[in-house]
């Protein structure tokens, strides 16, 4: 309850915020002699290396960060689904074809994938990373969908359906989906954390969100080459990101067991 | 006997289409593995082409990759041009120390997290389940760049405790004593450690708890105390033996988190294992060292997720070795 | 990340005397051997093979492994051989009509292994320089030089196509000499990969011991030749994961010496008073470089082939201001395409102006019109262009950063292009780039600047990367390049400099100085401004200020 709340707030605040702030993100006051001021009057949260003002640009990146990692967790939801089921419902031959490529995926840590992928591009559209992300994040929620597929495959309900001659597709969308929707929608609740700390991990080794659009991640990393003599720069955009993940998860688990506490995976 | 000969046939499967993913991949990207931190006048194109023939990065990806599997049928990983040696020679340099780190955080974060996942359970939905239950929630949402940073800047910057970065002192004598060299690379592992083991021990502790209050609650356990066998003997016998289960199997599926996060936490504090090494070749277009590492990485998984399978067998002998009917992981 | 402004090869003329080294006169401590210095560096090297190190951690220790014919004096001059000091070779002898130069060896000299070095070895290392196979960067610079040949095993004969003013220094310094005896055998096509690249066997005082990958790489004093012992027992460069931390272990005495420090830290060194800080004049500068021909190269670039556009967003920037917010006080702006230490330099050319009106005045006149959001537009044209940076350096991401909200107050779109190294290099080969910032060092002698400005660069291997064609441009840098009389030169140089400026093909942006930091403890000596390592050999801890590292125990080389 308490991280639906704060959930439904941060996303307010970064929908509303940046209409309410006096400079615009990306907008640099004074280079020579508004570099790193410390929170104050002028700027709530202090200005960067670049003279900008700190929260605006929390702000705006938040906007840009939940945006990302939500979208990237629907491409991956769908695609995840739609390989399970495939997997789950024909089974045989192309089930092990697409398990072996889902392991395959599993067992290449993500991070070194995005790594690969986006070090060599000059320049990330904010879709592009998006889809990038999808891409490489579906294997384990297809692993998940198959196993839910493959246990109630052959239940009564379902065999009754086949019986009375429910085609392949009528099967997947009336009895299996429904079935495993909650298993889902937990385990995207949950991804939606991962991606964000995961896009905020790469815009903060400079190949996610690029600048001078903003991202928690990259704004911790302006932040970082000055930890010492500026922290407010990156304390900001931290806070931000372990709340929401924090609230994330939270709500995740709460989730699950308001679902069905029994069957679903774990963690 | 016959499951475990098709789980590593598989296995060898999967290693096998991720080289090839990731040998293409890496080559899709533009970029020059001979190109240097500054703009070289003397560095020409012409020079740049000729190293690429003289390392084999000349051709066709088709061209290369039938020359890199032929190389790799002989036993040569290639050679990696931003270090300087044979493919080979540089993972074995990087490998030890990631397994050092690894086996450090994964037997300290496993002990933590059991243990408190039995507190949890034991003292269940009372006032130190619930702390506990608090600082894992929090523990399993940090991001693990940031936590790496905040924990370097604590212990090694402000606190002044620890080193702040490498997995040895670059000058301690070559004579000094083994006692006194594990010692300091104690010293140096003693931070990166941490932050993994804070990464590792708040699933472990969830997921302890959750299996525990599972197996409280399966009607054998109900009637084993029905039965008037002692609460004690009861936990230990019957509970956390098969509880143990799941959180084997989350070792070994940990396990690709764990090399990946072990990108940022190795970059951050300078370790110098797998995870360094492959960031540092993909940045450096050193494409021989990437498909070497990567293929090094998925094999640990590969590894990883067998042995706990086999592991779990053992436990609980219900579970079969067949992985692809295990849980899925979120 | 800072060693992307690799300290540049050398330059022509004397530069002022670095401050470091007349700390110590004649201290209290004596000069015995022993001690340790500890050298942080940022990224380790590429390799130890001198004609294909690229590197400039690995150049450091090729300096101190490998010996020249002679060395390089104080001053930097590379015109005859005044200055230069016996190194490998005792004495050399011009002959009459200057086309060779005999060199005597040292008959003292031995590799590390022993074996004594003598003039075939000299032969080979110019072979296997020069060998189109190893193709090393520095064969180029060789071309002038015909043959090496063995006169008698202590004499080495360099022979000349022609006369020039530096072909001693060609000979001399360019030249690194290689044990023929442990080469002979190298596949030349694949030297990264010979037993040398790593563990190199050479001449000079100091011998490799270890080389951790990106941990640490020993050096020992040699002792083998029991000539020109280095003070200094051993030479250890601890390799650091970034320039913050490299910069961290010097602040806190872990290591005592770190060559590039930081603006942002450029007062906590000051303030730490273990540390003397050395500032050195600028060797490289950087700048905004437009491409003034597009993609297939044909046709002038739609928004940068014209020169009023050009002058316009030049005029738009404020140079002053972002050379100060990246660098403080460790450079000075750029002027055009020289440094200031260069002889061909012109500290009198002024910029174009910093004027936003003038700016957006020019572009109103050119046609480009503001559209309803601002951005400008020539007919259907929008002028929306990318500025390509590396990654890897973290002065020029901040500079593109500032150059494109400077960019956007004028009505320009501009996007970031980030690359890393291998990216960057690849797109700036290909000219595939609207805009980038690049960094140059110039090589020495002002005909240097042709291969990057004028038209005869313009080509497709060429390193005029923007394209930029002037025939008066050009017209005044032959003259100048072909001038014996140093006024006259300096005349048509600042011509040339006048014309570039006014054509804006690039706007120059600053020549940053290197601040090195080195613990008190250390007296240093003969620290020359392209090579701090070069007088290492001579550097020494007064034992009163000797600590644990110090200690003959604690060397490696002890074994």
């Amino acid at each position: 309850m308490i991280a639906g709340g704060t959930l439904l707030a941060i996303a307010l605040l970064v929908l509303i915020g940046p209409l309410l702030v006096a400079y615009a993100p990306y907008e640099q006051v004074d280079i020579i002699n508004g570099v790193h001021l410390r929170p104050g009057a002028r700027h709530a949260l202090g200005t960067d290396a670049f003279s900008r003002d700190v929260l605006s640009r929390v702000l705006d990146g938040g906007r840009i960060s939940l945006a990302v990692a939500v979208s990237a967790v629907c491409i991956e939801t769908m695609v995840g689904v739609l390989w399970g089921v495939a997997a789950g419902m024909i089974g045989g031959t192309l089930d092990t074809v697409l398990m072996r490529c889902v392991d395959a995926g599993m067992s290449v840590p993500r991070v070194l994938l995005m790594l690969a992928l986006l070090s060599a591009m000059p320049q990330v559209p904010v879709w592009l990373l998006v889809v990038i992300l999808g891409a490489t994040g579906w294997f384990s929620i297809a692993r998940l969908v198959r196993g839910e597929v493959r246990g109630i495959r052959n239940a009564d309900f379902v065999l009754a359906a086949r019986a009375l001659g429910a085609t392949h597709r009528r099967l997947a969308m009336r009895h299996l989906l429904p079935h495993v929707a909650g298993p889902v929608l937990v385990a995207s609740t949950l991804a939606v954390g991962q991606v964000i700390v995961l896009e905020a991990g790469l815009s903060w080794l400079g190949i996610g969100v690029r600048p001078p659009r903003a991202s928690w991640g990259n704004i911790i990393r302006d932040g970082t080459e000055f930890i010492q003599n500026a922290p407010w720069v990156s304390v900001a955009p931290g806070i931000c990101l372990v709340v929401v993940v924090l609230a994330l998860s939270a709500f995740g688990d709460g989730l699950r067991d308001a679902l069905a506490p029994r069957q679903l995976p774990l963690t | 006997m016959h499951a475990l000969i098709r789980r590593i046939w598989h296995g060898l499967v999967v290693i096998a289409i991720v080289a090839t993913a990731v040998f293409v991949l890496v080559r899709l990207a533009p970029g020059d593995p001979f190109a240097t931190a500054l703009e070289n006048s003397r560095l020409t194109p012409a020079l740049r082409e000729q190293w690429r023939a003289a390392y084999g990065l000349d051709g066709s990806i088709g061209t290369q990759y039938v020359r890199w599997i032929t190389a790799l049928l002989h036993g040569d990983l290639g050679f990696s041009t931003s270090t300087g040696q044979p493919v080979a020679r540089a993972i074995a340099h990087a490998l030890p120390n990631t397994l050092a780190l690894m086996s450090v955080s994964l037997l300290v974060a496993f002990a933590a997290g059991i243990t408190i996942g039995v507190v949890q359970a034991r003292r269940r939905d009372r006032f130190t389940d619930r702390i506990l239950g608090a600082v894992t929630l929090i523990g399993g949402a940090l991001p693990d760049f940031w936590l790496s940073l905040v924990v370097l800047l604590a212990g090694a910057y402000w606190l002044r405790l620890f080193p702040v970065g490498g997995a040895s002192d670059p000058l301690l004598p070559l004579a000094a004593g083994t006692l006194t060299r594990l010692r300091d690379q104690l010293w140096h592992l003693a931070l990166p450690a941490l932050t993994l083991v804070i990464l590792i021990a708040a699933p472990v502790a969830r997921q302890q708890r959750t299996a525990l209050l599972d197996r409280f609650d399966a009607d054998w356990v109900r009637t084993a105390t029905a039965k008037g066998v002692a609460h004690g003997t009861v936990f230990r016998r019957h509970v956390l033996r098969t509880a143990l289960g799941p959180v084997v199997t989350l070792a070994g599926l940990a396990l690709p988190a764990l090399v990946g996060g072990a990108v940022f936490v190795e970059s951050v504090f300078a370790w110098p294992g797998m995870g360094r090494l492959a960031a540092g070749a993909i940045a450096a277009r050193d494409y021989h060292l990437v498909v070497g590492c990567v293929v090094v990485g998925a094999a640990m998984v590969v590894m990883g997720s067998l042995i706990a399978d086999v592991v779990m067998q053992r436990l609980d002998p219900r579970a079969t070795v067949d992985g692809d009917d295990r849980p899925g992981r979120t | 990340m800072q060693n992307t402004r690799a300290l540049p090869l050398l330059s022509l003329l004397a530069l002022a005397a670095c401050g470091g080294e007349n700390k110590a006169s004649m201290p209290a401590g004596t000069a015995s051997t022993g001690g340790t210095l500890v050298v942080s560096i940022p990224s380790q090297p590429d390799n130890l093979l001198p004609p294909i190190t690229t590197s400039q951690a690995g150049k450091q220790v090729n300096d101190l492994v490998y010996e020249r014919l002679a060395e390089i004096g104080q001053s930097l001059n590379t015109v005859g051989d005044a200055g230069f000091t016996p190194s490998l070779a005792t004495r050399w002898i011009w002959a009459p009509d200057s086309l060779s130069i005999a060199f005597q060896l040292d008959s003292a000299a031995r590799w590390h292994d022993g074996v004594p070095v003598r003039a075939s070895d000299v032969a080979f290392s110019f072979a296997l320089f020069t060998d189109p196979k190893t193709a090393s960067p520095a064969a180029p610079l060789m071309a002038n030089i015909d043959s090496v040949t063995v006169r008698d095993s202590l004499t080495a004969v360099a022979w000349f196509r022609k006369r020039t003013p530096e072909q001693f220094f060609e000979i001399a310094f360019q030249l690194y000499v290689l044990p023929k005896h442990r080469l002979a055998d190298a596949d030349r096509a694949r030297l990264a990969a010979s037993p040398l690249a790593t563990r190199p066997i050479g001449s000079g005082p100091f011998r490799v011991v270890r080389w951790e990958p990106n941990q640490v790489l020993e050096l020992a004093a040699d002792t083998t030749a029991g000539r020109r012992r280095a003070t200094l027992d051993r030479v250890v460069f601890t390799i650091a994961p970034d320039a913050v931390t490299a910069f961290t272990r010097v602040a806190t005495g872990e290591a005592d010496l770190y060559e590039a420090v930081r603006p942002d830290k450029l007062a906590e060194a000051r303030s730490n008073k273990q540390l003397v800080l050395t500032l050195s004049p600028a060797l490289d500068y950087n700048y905004l470089g437009f491409n003034l021909v597009d993609a297939g190269g044909k046709k002038p670039h739609r928004i940068f082939g014209d020169r009023v556009v050009r002058r316009a967003l030049t005029m738009a920037t404020d140079r002053r201001g972002i050379v100060a917010n990246i660098y403080d006080s460790l450079a000075i702006q750029a002027r055009g395409p020289f440094t200031v230490a260069q002889v061909s330099a012109d500290t009198s050319l002024r910029p174009l102006p910093y004027s936003v009106d003038s700016a957006n005045a020019l572009l109103d006149a050119a046609g480009w019109k503001r559209g309803a959001d601002s951005l400008r537009a020539k007919g259907t044209t929008p002028l929306r262009f990318g500025i390509l940076v590396p990654t890897t350096s973290v002065a020029r991401m901040r500079a593109a950063v500032l150059f494109q909200e400077q960019f956007r107050r004028i009505g320009a779109d501009v996007s970031i292009e980030s690359a890393d190294m291998g990216g960057f290099i690849s797109r700036m080969g290909s000219r595939n780039f609207d805009t980038l910032l690049g960094a140059w060092a110039p090589d020495p002698g002002p005909g240097s600047v042709r291969d990057a400005w004028t038209s005869s660069g313009a080509v497709a291997r060429g390193n005029n990367l923007g394209s930029y064609r002037s025939p008066a441009f050009d017209a005044q840098v032959d003259s100048g390049t072909a001038a014996f009389d140093p006024a006259a030169m300096r005349v048509h140089f600042a011509r040339a400099w006048r014309i570039i400026a006014d054509d804006a093909p690039a706007i120059w942006l600053a020549e940053p100085r290197r601040a090195m930091a080195v613990n008190a403890r250390i007296v240093t000596s003969g620290i020359r401004p392209d090579a701090w390592w070069a007088g290492v050999a001579k550097w020494y801890i007064p034992a009163e200020k000797r600590i644990a590292r110090d200690a003959p125990a604690a060397s490696g080389a002890a074994r």
